[in-house]
């Protein structure tokens, strides 16, 4: 990593090993508490379909998390691209994520009211980003942060995120979501219901988006699967 | 006069309102006789310092790869906290013009000998860098780089000013 | 009882292969001929016809297989089927064949997910012992891993699966289909140099590729017309394409479910450069990949027997009423009863 030009005061310390990124906490021009966060190439792909991968992914995400806060859905503030390092550079946020607090729920049980202020949140959010056509491409509860002070949900990953007003696309944002849960939080009862509700409230094109959204999960039941 | 640390290059930056002479400053700058060479921002469109910072941040990254879009580095700066690609548009807007009043200036690695030839250069009265909130015209700044309503409900005009600055180039 | 090793018959029909296979309860594979029903190029199999190619092979390959294997009707324990999911008629002929049977030989009968014995050969197979699977064939597209008593699907296609794609673009340059449209794709594609953008889809831990089809069908004319690239660019660009978007979600699910090693499974599954690409992710996160050739990957009966085995030697079988087949039968409805005492022992 390039230390000097990142601005950062030069200490990097990486915090997460993803299968796509490495994420390091740093200090932003001198002062603020930063997470870097840099896309590395995966061996296994082309070069070139590599390369173009890597740059539209951090692209979108540097686009779509700015886009998000325009329509008020909190994600981190973002503060350097750097397409030639292939990093981004924003917020550092204090708190867990909302899936390690619903794994907490599943070992000693759920915190009624913490999870109705949760799945608000999330509904909320996600009902934001639709109506503005936006889809996040990767919900999943470990990518939405609780900043600790406040209790305010934030949204992060957005490299898989694009634009998009058909009903379609954001079904199946939701759907991801769904499975995701299924597959993690099934011990927390049935918490995309809740998430929906929310949803329904948020979003003033709620009920295309839901008939898609039936459609979809009978898509994925009906598949005949031959062979 | 205040100093910041941007990528081990340091900032300085001085505040300065009732400004009278910009049209002699700005006459300076265009025949790039200015001595020494500094960028004068329209003050009226920063909340905080960060932001500055960051369009620093991105100014120093450009100049190390030889990649600057603008004439120097110091109109770079400028170019960089407008958040928008077009230059002369962005020059004009963040810039200063024949009769602004109220100007950040801002200079790369000076010496504080450097810093007192640019305070003498600008006629007005200096002022803390901590009177930037309360001087903004926030129609202004919210009009200039998009900024909802909506937005600012869940954030402050520092960091939408930020993040229009870093997303810039994210096409 | 003597003291003797439980050998399961097994009949494997859901699609355009019939295959019947005699496997001992250790996974030891006594016999296991198929038989392809192949169409002509630019053409796919259709129901009827593969019933019928089904009808006309089934019998002499039980005969095969019992001979082969040395084994007597009477030394079969249970008869094993496909009971879904697939072609609606393919799968009735299995079922047929196997009701007459069992009320001939007075055997029992175990009806199997198709998609769970791929898993299970799988890994008796290659001995990976709690992967994270690849299923890949002309119908299924599925990253599945083991947790709480089920296969359960951690990604999937949202459209069509990856070798229906496949084989829908051997129809677009009419490729041969034997001995599949995939191993021809393969072999093209070796001889492929030039890599051509198509549409690229992963949504979290999901895949869509009919986007990569309509873009293909609507360009692939176009393109070879002009000169602009060669058959063999377009398979070698879909290949990295579509196998890299396969690998992506696998290791999205990896991390996921804290899960070290890979399984592919699968028609699919045979492909070399699918297989060399998964290997070099496993050997990035310090993982390994288990993988088999065609004997296995590809549809068979053994399988069937395999997988219908485990089930009766854990004390279930299928009652004759019962014993139908299905279109639709996803593969997280199967409850693996076998899988949770062997995490019981470990």
């Amino acid at each position: 990593m390039e230390i000097k030009a990142d601005g950062s005061d030069g200490s990097l310390v990486l915090i997460k090993q993803g299968a796509e990124a490495r994420v390091f906490e740093s200090t932003f021009v001198g002062s603020r508490r930063c997470i870097i966060k840099e896309r590395f190439s995966k061996k296994y792909r082309h070069p070139t379909l590599d390369s173009k991968l890597t740059l539209k992914r951090l692209n979108a995400e540097a686009r779509c998390m700015t886009k998000a806060r325009r329509l008020g859905v909190v994600t981190p503030v973002l503060y350097a691209v750097d397409t030639v390092m292939h990093t981004l550079t924003f917020e550092y946020v204090e708190g867990p994520s909302v899936k390690d607090i619903l794994l907490g729920f599943g070992l000693v049980g759920v915190d009624e009211e913490r999870m109705a202020d949760i799945t608000t949140q999330i509904g909320n959010a996600i009902g934001k980003l639709h109506d503005g056509g936006l889809v996040h491409g990767d919900l999943t509860t470990s990518n939405m942060l609780l900043r600790s002070s406040v209790n305010q949900l934030v949204l992060i990953d957005f490299g898989l995120s694009f634009t998009s007003t058909l009903p379609e696309d954001k079904a199946v944002d939701l759907y991801v979501l769904e499975r995701a849960l299924l597959s993690m939080h099934s011990s927390c009862g049935n918490v995309m219901d809740r998430i929906l509700a929310a949803y329904r409230k948020s979003s003033k094109q709620w009920s295309s988006t839901l008939n898609k959204l039936a459609e979809v999960r009978q898509r994925g039941r009906k598949r005949t699967m031959v062979g | 006069m205040k100093a910041f640390e941007v990528g081990g290059t340091t900032l300085c930056l001085a505040l300065f309102s009732d400004v009278t002479n910009s049209k002699e400053l700005l006459d300076l700058m265009q025949s790039a006789t200015l001595e020494p060479e500094v960028a004068f921002l329209n003050a009226s469109l920063i909340p905080d310092v960060f932001p500055v910072l960051a369009a620093a941040h991105k100014t120093l990254v450009a100049k190390s790869r030889d990649s600057l879009t603008t004439r120097t580095l110091h109109s770079e700066l400028v170019y960089n906290f407008s958040g928008s690609k077009h230059i002369s548009e962005s020059l004009k807007r963040c810039g200063i013009a024949d009769n602004t009043s109220y100007i950040l200036a801002a200079r790369f690695g000076a010496s504080a000998d450097e810093m007192v030839a640019v305070e003498k250069l600008i006629k007005g009265n200096e002022i803390d860098l901590s009177e930037l909130e309360q001087r903004i015209n926030q129609a202004q700044i919210q009009k200039h780089y998009k900024i909802s309503n909506l937005e600012l409900e869940i954030s402050s005009l520092a960091d939408a000013i930020t993040c229009r600055i870093a997303a810039r180039d994210a096409l | 009882m003597k003291d003797k090793k439980l050998i399961a018959l097994g009949f494997e029909g859901s699609a355009n292969k019939i295959g019947v296979g005699v496997v001992a309860i250790d996974g030891t594979i006594l016999s296991n001929p198929r038989h392809t029903y192949i169409t002509p190029p630019g053409q796919g199999f259709l129901p009827r016809e593969t019933a019928q190619h089904h009808h006309q092979h089934i019998l002499p390959l039980v005969k095969s297989a019992l001979e082969t294997a040395g084994v007597t009707p009477d030394e079969i324990d249970c008869i094993c089927y496909t009971k879904g999911p697939g072609m609606g008629a393919p799968l009735q002929v299995s079922a047929v064949v196997v009701r007459v049977l069992s009320q001939l030989w007075k055997k029992p009968i175990v009806g199997v997910n198709h998609c769970v014995a791929h898993i299970e050969m799988g890994r008796i197979v290659t001995g990976a012992v709690d992967p994270v699977v690849l299923y890949v064939s002309g119908g299924n597209t599925q990253v599945i891993a083991y947790s709480e008593g089920r296969y359960r699907i951690f990604g999937e296609t949202i459209d069509i699966a990856v070798g229906n794609c496949l084989d829908r673009f051997a129809r677009v340059l009419t490729l041969s289909n034997d001995p599949s449209p995939g191993y021809n794709i393969e072999q093209l594609a070796k001889k492929g140099e030039k890599f051509i953008e198509l549409p690229y889809v992963v949504k979290g831990m999901d895949v869509s590729f009919s986007g990569i089809l309509s873009f293909i069908e609507a360009t692939a004319e176009e393109k070879l017309k002009n000169n602009e690239c060669s058959p063999a660019d377009l398979c070698f660009s879909l290949q990295e394409t579509l196998f890299a978007m396969l690998v992506e979600i696998t290791e999205r699910a990896m991390a996921h479910c804290d899960k070290k090693d890979v399984l592919i499974v699968g028609g699919v599954g045979c492909n070399e450069r699918l297989q060399k690409m998964m290997q070099i992710m496993c050997s990035e996160r310090g993982g390994k990949l288990f993988a088999t050739d065609d004997r296995y990957c590809v549809d068979n009966g053994a399988m069937i027997a395999y997988t219908g085995l485990l089930e009766y030697a854990n004390g279930a079988s299928t009652p004759m009423e019962e014993s139908t087949f299905t279109q639709r039968f996803r593969t997280d409805e199967v409850l693996a009863t076998w899988r949770e005492k062997e995490s019981a022992i470990a």
